[in-house]
């Protein structure tokens, strides 16, 4: 049942019971203390009244006055009646001289309260007063000696204080100590019980994070941890640490498997742009053959024109998709990427976009213009189809040591988590375009060796191309 | 017989001396009156004895110191001495010392100048009826020169056919007889003699003290406590307190004073009243 329990519970009831525990045991033995106190001060006041007494007794004994004696005895009790006070005087046979309440211990009867051997105990201490408790009877009895001048012993005093006559004093101290204990606890168990929420909030927080590692994809799973070198901590820290994996993990496998089904469909459609390129370059060479071999009615002439038109898409088409890599090229310029802005001056123009255009480029650099020229368009005609009417989109080139950084960014809408999936897929288009030019971006980025990486938020899309420096990126 | 005609004769002498002090009070009035009291009646009240002296003082011209002892014997002794002129005291020692003492006056209760001693025993006890059953018992005596509380008991025990010094297993003194109804009602003693006329007030004053005891038995009556006047004081002045005496149930503040004292008044009385007292007294010595 308590095993059930979270920590953020148990660790604050468990201090709570601790801060109870510890307080009623001080206040116990405090308690105990002070009824210890009490009881001793109690007898002590006994004594010093018993000898005072004693001293009182001692004509009345030695000139055989019962009556005197009797006064004597009850003049304590005159002061505070009540009841559990008796006071008895024996004389030397330990028969009762005379008692408070003689109806109770009556005159010339033996004393059979207590043990006979305890009263006419001889000794070297039979002078002084005695103290006798049993357990039994509920009576505290008090014994002082009776002495002549010459310190005979003529009696005894005895004092039988019913012990209930401490209760009082004993609930005065109890109360006293419950008073006390209060306000410490009313201050203590509130203390407990948070330190014990905040000692265990960490604990239960990295729990809930745990159970939350394969419901939720990494990514979405945002904790928050207290910095420190406490074993919490330290879990902690080893959870960031494998959730970092997890994700890096998880990106890596998703982005194989993007590049895999990329590289799939590349060698799909350059195997059919291929099979496709042979006969149609034969149907379009037959075509032009028959219109240089002789006359052509205009019937045929029409046809063939129709036929004509509806080769050159295809070609067009599949030649789009093959991307071209082979072509010729000379290193890119600086000019290069103006001339790219007077070309989609036009569209953006159209829209109302404004253009912010960063172009750091100051010498050519070994890259292919043609294929560098090809990506940024695509990139930019795409951010302009992407922004809102009056919105605005931005280039950045960024030459570094061994790479060239462009980016590419838009104020439209995110990409939607569908589209993403396949961003780079052909013919994944939502009706506008031909679905082709993401698909090119990404095989010219990989033909350079290069790398395309999106990161899209509601308001803000930006494509990122690095594309490196080196000897492989055939330039001429 | 010979002590009752010296009583009366020095009375008539008192009587005379007394009518012709009449004259002479303010020679009287340098002298105060010592007036000594013990425990035959209820003298611890304080307020009743400062009343009772203002009310001697007007009647007698002169002034009058009340004057109190822990036991009869002091007062006796003190009386006999001359150091005190009158003292109310028990019968029992006025008897003993007849021939030196004068009568002044013998209070009256219930229409007579008698009282009774009674024996009492704490009221839980339902059985004793007389001495004999209380043989070998804690015993309380009010004062050795008590008639009530001691001379009566001692003579019945003896009549009894027993040993008045052996009888009891235990006996003590209280020295007063509301000590022995508060010894007895406390349980203290198994039983007490205490004068009747005490015990009958302190009935009427303080029921609850003796609701705590009951009366087992009734003497037959001897003479009340008489006041006496000490050897050798003039018989003016023992007149002048008797006539005041006498007279107090003539006055309303002196009834009064009376009707606190439980008493119908003051007679003059006579020595014969106390034989009764003085035979117990022979039948004890023999």
């Amino acid at each position: 049942m308590f095993k059930d329990l979270s920590y953020r519970i148990k660790t604050p009831i468990a201090l709570v019971l601790v801060i109870l525990v510890a307080t009623a045991s001080v206040s116990a033995l405090l308690v105990w203390r002070g009824y210890e106190d009490a009881r001793q001060s109690f007898i002590t006041q006994a004594s010093s009244l018993g000898r005072a007494l004693s001293r009182t007794l001692r004509p009345a004994i030695l000139h055989d006055d019962t009556w005197q004696a009797y006064e004597t005895l009850r003049s304590p009790l005159e002061r505070e009646e009540g009841p559990g006070r008796d006071f008895v005087l024996l004389d030397k046979r330990n028969l009762v001289f005379a008692a408070s309440d003689p109806r109770r211990f009556p005159v010339q009867e033996r004393f059979n309260s207590l043990p006979d051997d305890f009263v006419s105990r001889q000794g070297g201490n039979s002078h002084e007063e005695r103290v006798f408790e049993d357990a039994g009877d509920n009576f505290i009895y008090v014994l002082t000696p009776v002495l002549a001048e010459d310190g005979v012993e003529l009696g005894h005093l005895v004092q039988r204080y019913d012990t209930g006559l401490l209760k009082p004093r004993f609930a005065a101290v109890a109360q006293g100590m419950l008073l006390a204990s209060m306000p410490a606890l009313l201050l203590l168990v509130p203390l407990g019980w948070l330190a014990g929420k905040r000692l265990a909030e960490p604990l239960s927080h990295l729990a809930e994070c745990l159970r939350r590692v394969g419901r939720e994809s990494p990514e979405t799973i945002q904790c928050e941890f207290p910095g420190g070198r406490d074993e919490v901590s330290q879990l902690a820290h080893r959870f960031h640490d494998m959730l970092e994996e997890l994700r890096t993990k998880q990106s890596l496998e998703k982005h194989l498997a993007q590049s895999d089904r990329l590289a799939a469909l590349g060698r799909l459609s350059a195997g059919i742009a291929h099979e496709v390129n042979n006969p149609l370059g034969g149907m379009l060479n037959a075509i032009s053959n028959h219109r240089r071999a002789g006359e052509v009615d205009p019937r045929t002439e029409k046809t063939l024109s129709l036929i004509e038109r509806g080769l050159t898409q295809i070609r067009s088409t599949v030649s789009a998709l093959l991307v071209e890599a082979r072509l010729e090229s000379r290193a890119l310029s600086p000019a290069d990427i103006e001339d790219v802005r007077t070309l989609i001056a036009a569209d953006a123009q159209a829209k109302t976009l404004s253009l912010v255009w960063s172009n750091n480029l100051s010498e050519p650099l070994p890259l292919p213009s043609a294929q560098v020229r090809q990506i940024l368009l695509n990139l930019l005609l795409n951010a302009v189809h992407a922004a809102p009417a009056g919105g605005q989109i931005s280039l950045s080139v960024e030459p570094h040591a061994h790479e060239l950084a462009l980016r590419v960014d838009n104020d439209g809408p995110a990409i939607p988590a569908r589209r993403r999936e396949h961003l780079f897929e052909p013919f994944f288009g939502e009706g506008e375009g031909h679905g082709l030019g993401l698909w090119v971006t990404y095989q010219l980025v990989q033909q350079l060796n290069g790398k395309i990486e999106v990161d899209s938020q509601p308001g803000h899309t930006r494509f990122t191309v690095t594309l490196p420096l080196d000897e492989n990126n055939h330039v001429e | 017989m010979k002590d009752g005609i010296d009583t009366r004769r020095r009375r008539l002498l008192a009587g005379a001396m007394g009518v012709a002090a009449l004259g002479m009070r303010p020679v009287q009035a340098a002298q105060p009156v010592l007036f000594g009291t013990t425990p035959v009646f209820l003298d611890e009240q304080a307020q009743f004895l400062k009343t009772w002296q203002n009310w001697l003082e007007s009647r007698l011209g002169s002034a009058v110191r009340f004057v109190q002892r822990a036991s009869y014997r002091e007062i006796m002794e003190l009386l006999l001495a001359g150091r005190l002129d009158v003292a109310w005291v028990c019968g029992y020692p006025y008897v003993r010392h007849r021939r030196q003492l004068d009568l002044v006056a013998v209070p009256s209760y219930l229409g007579e100048p008698l009282y009774r001693s009674y024996l009492i025993t704490p009221a839980e006890d339902s059985r004793t009826r007389s001495f004999s059953d209380l043989r070998d018992r804690v015993f309380a005596y009010s004062d050795p020169d008590s008639n009530s509380g001691w001379l009566v008991p001692q003579a019945e025990i003896k009549r009894l056919g027993y040993d008045p010094g052996r009888f009891f297993r235990k006996a003590f003194f209280t020295w007063s007889h509301r000590k022995v109804i508060e010894a007895c009602a406390a349980g203290l003693a198994q039983g007490g003699s205490v004068d009747g006329y005490i015990w009958d007030t302190l009935a009427r004053q303080h029921p609850e003290l003796t609701r705590a005891t009951r009366v087992v038995w009734r003497s037959q009556t001897y003479g009340f406590p008489p006041i006496v006047a000490a050897p050798g004081i003039s018989g003016t002045r023992v007149m002048a307190l008797r006539e005041a005496l006498i007279g107090m149930r003539h006055d309303s503040a002196g009834q009064r004073l009376l009707a606190q004292l439980n008493l119908d008044g003051f007679v003059a009385g006579s020595a014969s009243l106390f034989d009764g007292i003085e035979q117990n007294w022979r039948y004890l010595e023999n």
